[in-house]
Parts: C-alpha cells; structure tokens; sequence
C-alpha cells in the first residue's frame, strides 16, 4: 500500500469526524461577518449629513459661500443668512446660527463650536479678504504669488490618512484571523491527539502507519479545514463590506492576501506541531488543558502585541517582533497589509520562521510519539521526547 | 513464526522484562499468564513496536518486524480503543483499509464479522451507545477484520459474561485453525485452560514457567484423587494425603507424587471401589506455585 495512499485515509478520517463543527463554526462565523459589516452599513448610512449655518453682516455672501465652502467637505451644507449686527447676536444666543461674520474681518462663534467648523470659515475669510485687497490694489494674480510664496502652505491629504486608517484596520483584521485560526485547528489538533491517546485508537493506528505519517495527515486535515474557513471569511469579509460599506480595498490588499495565506500555512504548521506534541502529554482530556494552556500564551501575547501596535503606528514594537519565529506569522501579514515590510525583513523572517519550524516539526514529532504511546500516562516534554527517540531508533 | 528472544526492558528503576522469550507458530494459540505487572502486556506492546526492548529482539518469520509486516498483525489493547462518537461499521472499514484492504473489501468484511457477531443491526450507531460487551466485540472484529497472520490480544476476556467469553473463545480456536498464530493475555485460567495447547506463565518479567498445557501439569508432583460413595475410608490410608474438599458423600483428597496411580488403584481395589479420578493438579495451582517460587 503506498504511503500518500494512508495518509488520504487518516485525512478522510479526521474531516469526516469534524465535519459537522467545521460546517457550524463556518456558519456561525460567517454570520458574525456579513452581520457585523451589515450593522456597519445601516449605521453608516443613517449618520446626519452636516450643516454649517453662518449670519452675514455687510458682507457679499455669494463670495463668502464660495470661498468657505473650498474648504469643506462637498457633503457638508452652508446655509448663510443676512442679518442686522444686532438680529445676528440675537441669532447666536439663540444657537440659530453657528456663527455671525461681520464685515469680512471679524467673526462671532456661537458657544461651544467644533473646531472643524471654524477652520474652514476663517480661511474662506481670509481669501475672501486677500482676493478683494488684491483687486483694490491692482495686483496681478502673478503680484499675489510673489506676495504668498514665503508662505508653503500644505493640505492634509485625506485620502492618504483614510488610507492608513483602512491599512491598519485590515492589519488588525488579519491578526485576529491569524490568531483565532492558530488557536481553534491548533487546539482542534492537541484535544485529537489526546483522545486518540486516552482511548488507545492512536496503539491500532500505530501498528499501520508511522506516527509521522499520523501526525502529518492529521495536520493537512485540520488545515486544510482552517484554510478553507478562512479563505471562506476572508471572501465573505470582502464582499459583504463592498455592498455594505462599499470601500474599497488598500492597494496592497491583494498581495498581502497572499501572504496571509502563506503565513497561515507556515504559522498553522509551527504551532501546530506543537500542539500535537502537547496533546500527547496528557493521560487524557480532563487534564488536557494543563499541557494546552500555556501554549496558548505564545500566539496570545503575538495576538495582543499586533492588535496593540498596528492601530498606534508603533511600528518599531512590530517591527522587532514580526522578525521572532513565534510572532512572525502572526505580525507579518499584518505589517505587509499596512506596506511597511523592507524586502530584507520579509526575507529573514521566513528564514528564520520556516528553519524554527523545521526544528518544531522535528522536535514535536518525538515528543508526539513518545508520548502519545504512554497511553493513560501523563508524561513529561523531557520523558517523550527520550521516548520518542528510543522508539524512532527502534 | 514469531520468536520473542531475550526481551530486556526497563522503566526508570523498574523492570518489566528480564530475559522474556517466546515462540508462536501459525495456527498455535498462546496463553499469556501472570500476576499483574508480570510484564505480560510490556511484551504484547513490542510485539507490536509500542514500546522499544533495551536488548532482545524480537522476529516474524526470521526478520525483523517493521511497518509492513506489522500491517498484517492484529492488535486489541488492554484497555479498549476506537472512537466512541464514529460509527461502528465506518471506524471497522477506516481500520481495515488502514491495514491495506480496498473500501468494498473492508466494508464486505465487517459486514460478515458484524453479522456473525450479531451486531449488524447496530453497525450504523456510535461505539458509545452499545453495551460494554458489544463494544468489546468491534474491538476483537477491528483486530480481526483484515485476516492477519499474527493476533495479540491483551485480556480479551475481561468484562464479558460467560456466553459472549465461550463465543470469543471459540472464534480464536476457528481462526487459530484457520492458520493464524494468537497471543492473548488473560487472568481467566479456566479459559486459558479450555483454549490453549501452550502457556507462558510470567512474573516480575522473567517467563518462570513455559509448555503444553497437558505437560505442565502433568510435571507436578502433586496429584488429586476424587470419588464418592459411601465408603471414603480408604482414601485415607494413602501415605501423605490430606482432604481438601469434602461435601455429601464427595470427597477430593491431595496426594504427594510419591503415590502412584497403581498404589492408589491398589487400595481402591481393596476397598471395592470401582470407580474414582486420578489427576494432575489444575493449571491455576501450576500458576500459583510458580508465581510463589
């Protein structure tokens, strides 16, 4: 019998025993997805259009609209209304109007106006008052640029800083995928290995396949499963998020798509093999935890570290820890998401990452033999690993 | 033929074989005997490559036992192990093919154990919502279902009643005759008894005591005379005798190996018995003497 031939069994095996969990996570976990972007959405859209409402004394309001409307966003409403200096005061007690421009050079706030509405009424103002003088003066439009050309004024480029905030969201995005991905087929695997220990299944596969092969077979299953859900809500995040909240993807979206998957794979093996060996320590479910538990510190601290320092732009806390093995896959995909990967960096974290993979395989491998052939024993990482080794050399 | 030859293993300070050797040929029935920690299911496990011997090895057919030739071995372990929430038939036909049969193969050969079983009504429910008998069954059909060559069972018996002990017992007598060699622990020596030509008695890891049933037995000093009737007097007058059973006219009495059967046929005679047994001591006596030194 060939061996790829075992391995496809142990894998039909492993899926069709998880198949109805996998069906209702996916469910449930889609739902959560195209429900929370469709909450998004309705509440987007419900959001109040602003309005901005100005009282004029002796001032041309046509001008006055045009040159403070230049600095709005086009979805924001001016009303101005002409009024007496003193119907205007009136106007403002009363928080009829936001604010009361009196002849072009002085303006009254109304109690407690946002700063994202004076701003763009002072500089209409101002250019408002410069084109007039200007005018009076004779000025050329060229006099005016030699006038204004000390001064190098710049605009924030919005699109760019929504662009960041998208990048970063994302980035985040991608290390609760990460994370919960790792977590739930990582412990999916350990709890497998302990029931196929606690009740002696693993002894009758033994005397048919390699506990590599075991090993193997049971990790492309059960990633495999967390690929696909997670390909699955990746897809789903994507299209529920056009039609309900219709933005548009970061440019580099698409590439970091890719490594995610790639990160996915390499991090799901790393921790994998390591759950597995884990798993095998145990005498059975009931104490599982205590050998599981502190491995889910590891991918815990990468989960909080990324969900802290990619939405801060503390790039440098990232930086360093998306180079360790053990946050690699975890960070990386987010900071290739946000494109502030130097090519070297994104090198030597898959070096470095895969070789400890390697060794975590290895490792991992004889521990799992070692332990998982002590049935009803809780054994030590020291004691299966020796075991392992006596066994793999038998 | 498997040959066991001078299993040494150790687990910390603990030895749990010391020198352990056995023979098994095709078609011969092998009973394991022993206290517990005897070692006898520590030389079941690297039979089946679950635990690595310090020094010894051990052969099927001359060479040395790897993963193919273990694919033809069945195993049933001491303490049971199949999914509980899979299918009873589907985790039987998983096994099979793991052993190297095709689907349909697999399928049609548990269908014919669960049918002979009686449990093909129940091959669609989950392990764990059969009895502990009949869990017990699929287990010995999992170790059977691909026809190996070589069955090691560890206390097969253990946990059943009496009608499900005798329809085991005589499903491995069918299969030992159907030429495949079998080794089975068991702490039930009746049964040991009733189904095996050859035993291995172990303790502390050594095999103190190994031979055909009959022989061993019959290598005791000690014999038992049996008879009843209403004149028991006799049985008395057998230098060294000593009553170990005697109830209504039914008296069983030990006699020292010194006193032949001719002597005590003699003294019957005399006494007008015409009938009474002569026999060698129960294979549990033969087990408690040598695990007593």
């Amino acid at each position: 019998m060939t061996e790829p031939r075992l391995v496809r069994i142990i894998v039909w095996r492993e899926i069709y025993s998880r198949r109805k969990a996998f069906m209702i996570t996916t469910v449930l976990l889609l739902g959560l997805v195209v429900g929370g972007l469709a909450i998004a959405g309705l509440a987007s859209s419900t959001e109040e259009t602003p309005v901005i409402s100005v009282g004029a004394v002796d001032v041309d309001t046509a001008i006055l609209q045009q040159e403070i409307m230049q600095n709005l966003d086009p979805e924001t409403v001016l009303n101005i209304d002409v009024y007496e200096i003193d119907a205007g005061m009136a106007a403002l007690r009363e928080d009829e109007i936001d604010a009361l421009v009196v002849n072009s050079h002085e303006v009254v706030w109304a109690q407690g106006m946002p700063h994202w509405m004076m701003s763009p009424i002072t500089t209409g103002m101002f250019t408002m008052n410069l084109d007039y003088t200007a005018g009076e003066l004779g000025l050329s439009d060229e006099d005016l640029t030699l006038l204004l050309a000390p001064i190098n004024g710049q605009t924030i480029d919005y699109e760019e800083q929504e662009e960041n905030e998208a990048e970063a969201a994302l980035a985040v995005i991608t290390v609760i995928l990460m994370f919960v991905g790792i977590l739930a087929y990582g412990q999916w695997i350990a709890y497998g290995v302990v029931e196929e220990k606690a009740n002696r299944v693993a002894e009758l596969i033994l005397g048919a396949v390699t506990p590599g092969q075991l090993l193997l077979s049971k990790m492309i299953a059960l990633g495999g499963l967390g690929l696909t859900q997670l390909v699955l809500v990746v897809v789903t995040g994507l299209v529920a998020g056009n039609l309900f909240l219709e933005f548009e993807l970061p440019p580099v979206a698409t590439t970091a798509a890719a490594w995610l998957i790639f990160w996915f794979i390499v991090g799901y093996v790393f921790y994998g093999s390591l759950y597995a060996a884990s798993g095998s320590l145990a005498a059975d479910s009931q104490e599982a935890g205590s050998f599981i538990g502190p491995l889910n510190i590891l991918p815990g601290l990468g989960y909080m570290l990324g969900v802290i320092a990619f939405p801060s732009g503390s790039d440098t806390l990232a930086r360093i820890l998306s180079l360790i093995p053990f946050w690699s896959p975890l960070l990386m995909p987010g900071r290739i998401m946000t494109g502030s990967v130097e090519p070297w960096e994104l090198a030597l974290s898959i070096v470095l990452t895969v070789g400890a993979t390697v060794v975590a395989v290895r490792v991992a491998s004889k521990v799992y033999l070692g332990g998982i052939t002590q049935a009803s024993q809780r054994v030590s990482w020291r004691q299966a690993f020796k075991g392992g080794e006596d066994l793999t050399a038998a | 033929m498997l040959e066991v030859r001078g299993l040494y293993k150790a687990f910390g300070e603990v030895t749990a074989l010391d020198g352990c050797s056995l023979t098994v040929r095709r078609g011969q029935m092998l009973g394991l005997l022993g206290p517990n920690g005897a070692g006898k299911t520590t030389t079941m496990r690297a039979i089946f490559g679950l635990v690595r011997a310090d020094r010894g090895e051990v052969t099927w057919d001359d060479s040395p036992i790897d993963k193919r030739v273990r694919r033809g071995f069945g195993y049933m372990p001491e303490e049971r192990g199949l999914y509980p929430k899979l299918e009873v038939k589907w985790q039987l036909v998983y096994l099979g093919r793991l052993h190297g049969m095709e689907h349909s193969d697999a399928a049609a050969a548990a269908e014919r154990w669960l049918e002979e079983f009686d449990l093909l009504d129940r091959a669609d429910a989950r392990l764990s919502e059969l009895s502990h008998g009949n869990q017990q069954r699929v287990q010995l059909i999992a170790a059977l279902l691909h026809k190996p060559e070589l069955i090691i069972l560890d206390e097969p018996f253990s946990g059943l009643d009496p009608i499900a002990s005798e329809f085991m017992a005589s499903v491995l007598a069918r299969l030992a005759g159907e030429g495949a060699g079998i080794v089975f622990s068991s702490h039930q020596l009746d049964v040991v008894e009733d189904l095996c030509e050859q035993v291995i008695i172990m303790h502390k890891g050594r095999v103190v005591i190994k031979g055909i049933v009959t022989e061993l037995r019959a290598a005791s000093d000690d014999r038992y005379v049996e008879t009843a009737g209403e004149n028991l007097s006799w049985m008395t007058r057998l230098e060294g005798s000593a009553v170990v059973e005697r109830s209504d006219g039914h008296v069983r009495v030990h006699v020292p190996g010194g006193s032949g059967f001719a002597d005590i046929a003699a003294l019957a005679s005399e006494a007008g018995v015409t009938q009474f047994t002569y026999e060698p001591p129960p294979l549990s006596e033969v087990f408690r003497k040598a695990i007593d030194g």
